[in-house]
């Protein structure tokens, strides 16, 4: 237990954003679909400006068969831009409804998200707190680390080798790690990776 | 073949064909964190959406922004740097 410990430290000290990115440019509108072992999720957002997004979220979460239908907020509380590297900070929270077996209450949720990268390295953190009264409660950290194997250049078809770190407290299999490949090029992002517990992950992004 | 080498080959079949240094532009800006290709469509985006520019490119070796305009059209350095703020980056300068 010690070791897992030491290593999920170890990856959030090096800890990016699933989502990369969760605000576009002005004007701009983003859809987001994330499939893991927990659950599915569909989020489509728009951004009135490079420090806000605002959206719809559905998700189901497969241990509770809950669906939850959230208005989404993203905001980016700083960002550090330097000649060859980047770095973001953002809050996320939505507020909304959760159903489970004909069973409606409030659901609501934050949480931060953290990335580094350069364009051979990358790095992220982000956690989720999750409430939807007597359904469903959790807390949930994921970490990555990513390199690319070549470095490509605008408009290229890139491609990320990455290593994922989940926990959820509490939960089944609360600790689990997928490595993943991520692809894009322009403005269309796609990932897979197959969780060392035999999950499949698939997420895909795409900006307007 | 490794595979490592089939996502380059593929990568530069992929590739635009005129490199970055190689063509001419009215403007050249540099930015700051221009490290992510996703990250920096945006620039494309906010750009086109300005009625003085024809078209851009954008080099990440160089953290630069390429701007063609159109015919007789100007940008100010107030709206390169609106634009650039826009797309996500610091602005460094601006070359005419």
């Amino acid at each position: 237990m010690k070791s897992i410990l030491t290593a999920l430290l170890t990856c959030l000290i090096f800890v990016s954003a699933a989502e990369a990115r969760p605000i576009s440019y002005p004007g701009g509108w983003t859809l987001m679909l994330m499939n893991d072992k927990r659950s599915n999720s569909s989020h489509i957002h728009y951004s009135p400006s490079i420090y806000t997004s605002i959206g719809w979220r559905h998700e189901y979460l497969r241990d509770t068969k809950t669906h939850v239908d959230t208005l989404q907020m993203n905001n980016l509380l700083k960002r550090w831009n330097k000649t060859n590297e980047q770095a973001n900070f953002y809050i996320r929270s939505g507020v909304g409804v959760a159903r489970d077996d004909g069973k409606y209450e409030p659901a609501a949720f934050t949480g931060i998200a953290a990335d580094w990268e350069t364009r051979r390295y990358f790095t992220s953190y982000e956690n989720r707190f999750f409430w939807a009264d007597n359904i469903d409660k959790f807390a949930r950290h994921k970490a990555r680390v990513g390199v690319a194997p070549y470095i490509g250049d605008y408009g290229d078809l890139h491609t990320w080798l990455m290593l994922e770190t989940e926990y959820q407290p509490g939960a089944k299999d609360d600790f689990s790690v997928t490595p993943l490949v991520r692809f894009f090029k322009g403005t269309t992002m796609l990932e897979a990776g197959y969780n060392f517990d035999g999950a499949l992950e698939l997420n895909f992004i795409k900006r307007f | 073949m490794t595979p490592l080498r089939l996502l380059a080959f593929i990568a530069l079949l992929l590739s635009p064909s005129v490199s970055f240094a190689e063509e001419k532009y009215d403007i050249i800006i540099k930015a700051d964190g221009m490290v992510c290709d996703f990250c920096a469509q945006s620039l494309n985006k906010v750009f086109s959406k300005k009625a003085s520019v024809e078209s851009i490119n954008v080099d990440l070796d160089t953290s630069s922004v390429g701007v063609h305009l159109k015919d007789g059209q100007n940008l100010t350095d107030d709206e390169i740097k609106e634009l650039i703020e826009w797309g996500g980056y610091d602005l460094v300068a601006i070359e005419r």
